[in-house]
């Protein structure tokens, strides 16, 4: 499989900030995550794969372009579509006109950029819509006008900055599901750059989860959630000695009893399916006479995950 | 019968032909110089650029007709050189509409795109940064260009038929098509420079609008009130706004000293003033070369700022 971006010791500091610390990077063809929280270097890290930013030290292609020469970043740009996070639409002009001109400016001749844009903005949802000033349009529209602009030149890849950014439920779902079409029906490869976890998990097949500039965790999504202890959760309540006496029934019955965070205790025994451990965990609790607070098959999710690798703040 | 194609949008992969660096950049000055002109524009907006045009229009019949009286009756004594070129004497009028244009056109190219924060649109393309400011300012001066030059050749081309030989005419005026062609250009590039850094610092038109009328404006005065207060004759460079049409009239051979009177007290005796009378004074203008180095320099530092407040606000 090749790699659409390749990064290797990558740097960005402004006035001596860091913003980005030696990233590397391999990202696969397909549709990749850029996870972490706001300040955490991810838009920074888009313009860098644009070429818009140049790196303080490191290397990086992508698409293999090497984005450091500008010629190669100006033809990268050809190839590349980049939605940006910030309200960035012109009010004085419709979505079409804008589409045109954009596209113009990617090198599509005046007929194929005309046809392009109605075609694009046919695809995002927007119909009559089109003709009027963007001014006027509700944030979900702009959203989509947004997306259509990166995809009028017929990129190869989408670079996504919090496309989601501003929407209702509604709105999230129908942009969600614009960009799994982005990559599943079109055969793009994207890069969806957010803080929020359920898009990612959603729409993704890679992620990476940045830091503080550093790049803390990258593979396949389900790599990355698959080193997961199988067993249940459970909590209890009752006095000390009572809960005891149920750690005691649990491993006079076989079963491997570990300590958790806020009081919890996973439960499990090799080979076991989760249902014969969720019977051996009730007969221990009316073993010991305590009260069964929570009990749910153990499951890591990408919050889980996100969450191990944000360690709460000292206060 | 009429023939149709049944066209049915849907997204698809672009296999047409890209276009260069050239074209991108040429297209986004073309759209801009529609915008400019008023297409698709508010009717507030292409009412003024109307009036503009009109202004221009009636001093090409002014001219015509007025040149053609005084060369049928004979010039008086004393008449300004100036005057006496229509060419020359076109320009001077015209070059007032084109400051007054440049602050209509100018604002409208550069400022909305710094007020809607619009940059990332434009530098996700496959131009360079320095692109966007070329391109806007091919726009800019571009489109005072064609307003200065189209009705100058327009009333060249009158002269030339309405006299008794037309071709004779153009052989024995072809040092003023000559600067006619030349001084139409560096109107139209002084003031379309000096007005792109002025608006290229502010994302209000009217803000920047109000700037470059006062630049012009206020440069005028000071120039003037200096003059007045010293006689001296480098009080002269303090009027920007004379740069350009200086140059325009050196290139026309009608460069002449300016002639002021001024009152002085005449002593008789015993340190008393008698009297008082006004005195001519003859201002030398400078070498063509500075009036050169001034448009110039001008509009060097017109595009110079352009570019220091783009790449400050966009990259």
């Amino acid at each position: 499989m090749g790699f659409i971006v390749e990064a290797s010791g990558l740097a960005k500091r402004y006035d001596g900030v860091p913003a980005l610390e030696a990233v590397t990077l391999a990202l696969p063809e397909g549709s990749v995550g850029l996870l972490g929280e706001n300040g955490a270097g991810k838009t920074t890290l888009l313009k860098l794969l644009l070429g818009l930013l140049r790196p303080t030290s490191g290397q990086v292609r992508v698409l293999g372009f090497d984005v450091q020469r500008p010629k190669e970043a100006r033809a990268l740009r050809r190839r590349v579509g980049y939605m940006p996070e910030d309200d960035c639409l012109p009010a004085d002009l419709s979505a079409l006109d804008l589409l045109v001109r954009l596209a113009k400016l990617s090198g599509l001749p005046h007929e194929a950029a005309v046809q392009r844009a109605h075609d694009v903005l046919h695809l995002v949802g927007l119909g009559e819509e089109r003709y009027r000033p963007i001014g006027g349009y509700s944030t979900g529209m702009k959203q989509r006008v947004k997306l259509a602009q990166a995809l009028v030149h017929d990129p190869k890849l989408v670079l996504l900055d919090e496309p989601t950014s501003g929407l209702d439920p509604l709105g999230r779902e129908e942009m969600l599901r614009l960009i799994a079409d982005i990559h599943r029906k079109l055969g793009l490869s994207l890069v969806l750059s957010t803080h929020l976890l359920p898009d990612v998990e959603r729409v993704c097949e890679f992620v990476v989860i940045l830091r503080a500039g550093r790049v803390v965790a990258q593979g396949a999504l389900k790599e990355l959630l698959r080193d997961v202890p199988r067993g249940v959760r459970v909590r209890v309540g009752g006095p000390d000695r009572a809960q005891e006496a149920f750690v005691r029934a649990l491993e006079r019955a076989g079963l491997r009893v570990e300590p958790r965070a806020g009081g919890e205790l996973l439960v499990r025994r090799e080979g076991e399916d989760d249902d014969a451990l969720c019977e051996a965990v009730l007969r221990a609790a009316a073993e010991a006479g305590v009260q069964l607070r929570r009990l749910e098959r153990q499951t890591r999710t990408l919050e889980d995950l996100f969450l191990e690798l944000h360690p709460p703040r000292p206060r | 019968m009429a023939e149709g194609v049944v066209y049915e949008l849907d997204y698809r992969p672009y296999e047409g032909p890209y276009r260069g660096r050239a074209y991108a950049l040429l297209a986004l000055a073309w759209d801009d110089v529609k915008r400019a002109l008023g297409v698709k524009k508010r009717w507030p907006y292409k009412l003024m650029v109307g009036l503009l045009l009109l202004g221009e229009l009636g001093l090409f019949f002014f001219y015509l007709l007025t040149s053609e009286l005084v060369e049928r009756v004979g010039p008086g004594p004393g008449a300004p050189a100036t005057l006496l070129n229509p060419y020359s004497a076109f320009y001077e009028g015209a070059a007032l509409i084109s400051w007054l244009l440049s602050a209509l056109i100018v604002p409208d190219l550069i400022c909305n795109d710094r007020r809607y924060r619009a940059y990332p649109l434009y530098l996700a393309r496959p131009i360079y940064p320095h692109d966007y400011v070329l391109a806007k300012g091919l726009a800019a001066v571009g489109t005072l260009t064609a307003f200065l030059l189209g009705p100058a050749l327009l009333l060249f081309l009158g002269k030339a038929l309405l006299a008794e030989d037309a071709w004779a005419y153009v052989t024995q005026h072809r040092r003023d098509l000559g600067a006619l062609l030349g001084a139409g250009p560096a109107l139209g590039l002084f003031y379309g420079s000096v007005a792109l850094g002025i608006a290229s610092l502010t994302g209000h038109r009217g803000y920047a609008a109000g700037a470059i009328v006062g630049v012009f404006l206020l440069s005028s005065l000071m120039g003037s009130l200096v003059l007045f207060a010293t006689w001296e004759r480098w009080a002269l460079l303090l009027s920007v706004s004379e740069y350009a049409p200086r140059l325009k009239d050196a290139l026309f051979g009608t460069l002449e000293p300016l002639q002021l009177f001024r009152e002085v007290e005449i002593t008789v005796r015993d340190g008393e003033p008698v009297t008082r009378e006004l005195r001519r004074v003859v201002i030398e203008p400078y070498a063509p070369w500075v009036y050169a180095l001034g448009t110039v320099g001008g509009a060097a530092l017109g595009w110079a700022v352009a570019w220091l407040s783009f790449r400050r606000r966009a990259l």
